[in-house]
């Protein structure tokens, strides 16, 4: 629980110093209670003997003895995997509540949006039209380009899950890259591949496009002067914590760098740093659909001036590991 | 004179299917609207469309079902899907029987609904789906 390895270690000693200290206080009065005749019972954290934290949950009786004095009868168990294994529930039931409504929803958002796009087409294409009236039309079309990109990024999670199938992770990075060509050349940004090419993953091609899109775009719109660098490395890999095989992609720029006081919200919804291009969806999509994956995102950043940057590194496991291919060579 | 590629879109959206149906006639194809699978199906024997446009959530016979029966009506039918929401099931179920389908997401960009149109009828013309 502690993580002593020797009796020494505890016995005889007190547990405050490994109560976290916001739970201290909490834990005092608790024990205060119990020693007044009260019993009950409380959810604390400890960090243990060797750095690790925990979460228990203690229950806690007074017993009397002959002189009626209260002794403490205390039972206190590590809750931490049933409290881990509740919140991935309640995730899980959160997720599926979001994308149940987001099909609803985009069915009839999309609906609309397909016949307003259409419509647009048509009278753009009014011999008799004025060139203001076609400017318009131009600016109409291009706002509606907005919406349904915002559409996309908040109804499309549920979509495009039709047919996963065994995709060549250095082919999707190198296909996306292409299209973000016209950004990257007017930008004049340098991008450098790590990329082993033999590398496969089983996924839904839509799925993966939206986290590695989003990534890019993140890169590309970081850089507040021409000539930035973008680094991709996409490699084979296992996941640190349960050996799972998958592959592991790296996304790197040079570019402004995430303030450490926006880097704990940068997942959230709706929360954006690009004040007139961002939706604030992007990051939050990766998030959601790395976690109907069961994979991860690891962010590494800096803010400070001429050293600045970001690196987002992301596992994909791979849901059908016997065909994925590990090592291979290396293309660049 | 050989005659311009018959299309029918299916939509139960009528001004979706109206307003393709009125760009697919700008661009010289001849189209015609249908809002359900059933009348799809009907329309589809009687005229045999060179190409079917077809949405996938539909009351009564969906797009999938109505898209199948017409590609055994119609051999020569190639078939474009769209859809305002994800069909997993029902294209899993297709697939299941053999019919394999890749669907458009609506909205769809007429430029690239068009492109997928002439790739299909000019340069993949036994192709059945996209």
């Amino acid at each position: 629980m502690v993580g002593a390895t020797d009796p020494d270690a505890v016995i005889g000693k007190s547990i405050y110093p490994l109560i976290t200290p916001e739970h201290r206080e909490r834990f005092r009065r608790f024990n205060e209670n119990v020693c007044h005749g009260y019993k009950g019972s409380l959810e604390f954290d400890i960090v243990g003997l060797h750095g690790t934290r925990r979460h228990m949950e203690i229950h806690g009786a007074p017993l009397r003895d002959r002189d009626d004095t209260i002794l403490h009868l205390g039972v206190a168990r590590d809750v931490t995997e049933s409290k881990r294994a509740e919140e991935a529930l309640r995730r899980s039931e959160k997720l599926a509540a979001v994308g149940r409504l987001a099909a609803t929803v985009a069915h009839e958002i999309n609906n609309p949006l397909e016949s307003v796009t259409n419509l647009l087409y048509l009278a753009k294409k009014d011999p008799s039209l004025g060139i203001d009236t076609l400017q318009h039309l131009l600016l109409a079309d291009q706002e509606l380009e907005r919406v349904a990109q915002v559409a996309r990024q908040t109804l499309g999670f549920y979509r495009d899950t039709t047919n996963p199938s065994r995709l060549n992770v250095a082919k999707a990075v190198d296909e996306l890259l292409g299209v973000y060509g016209y950004r990257l050349r007017n930008r004049e940004i340098t991008v450098t591949k790590a990329m082993d090419s033999s590398v496969t993953v089983f996924a839904s091609s839509g799925e993966f496009r939206q986290v590695f899109s989003n990534l890019i775009l993140n890169a590309i719109d970081a850089m507040t002067a021409n000539r930035g660098k973008i680094w991709i490395k996409v490699r084979g890999a296992h996941d640190w914590r349960d050996g799972r095989r998958g592959v592991r992609v790296t996304i790197a720029d040079n570019g402004c760098g995430i303030g450490p006081e926006h880097m704990p919200r940068i997942f959230d919804s709706f929360y954006t740093t690009k004040q007139d291009i961002g939706t604030g969806l992007g990051l939050w999509l990766v998030r959601n659909i790395l976690q109907k994956h069961h994979g991860r995102i690891h962010v590494r950043s800096r803010s400070n001036r001429g050293k600045s940057g970001t690196a987002f590194t992301v596992f994909w496991p791979d849901s059908n590991e016997a065909s994925i291919s590990l090592p291979g060579a290396k293309a660049s | 004179m050989k005659s311009a590629p018959f299309i029918l879109v299916v939509d139960d959206e009528p001004v979706v299917a109206g307003s393709l149906v009125q760009i697919l006639e700008s661009e010289g194809y001849r189209a015609a609207a249908e809002s359900d699978g059933l009348s799809a199906i009907q329309r589809a024997e009687q005229d045999h469309p060179d190409l079917l446009i077809c949405d996938v959530i539909m009351p009564g016979v969906d797009g999938i079902e109505a898209a199948r029966r017409i590609m055994k009506l119609c051999p020569r039918t190639r078939t474009i899907l769209f859809s305002g929401r994800s069909a997993a099931g029902l294209l899993q179920h297709a697939s299941d029987k053999g019919f394999r389908f890749d669907v458009m997401m609506k909205p769809v960009k007429p430029a690239d609904l068009l492109g997928a149109i002439r790739r299909l009828l000019e340069i993949e013309p036994y192709a059945r789906a996209v």
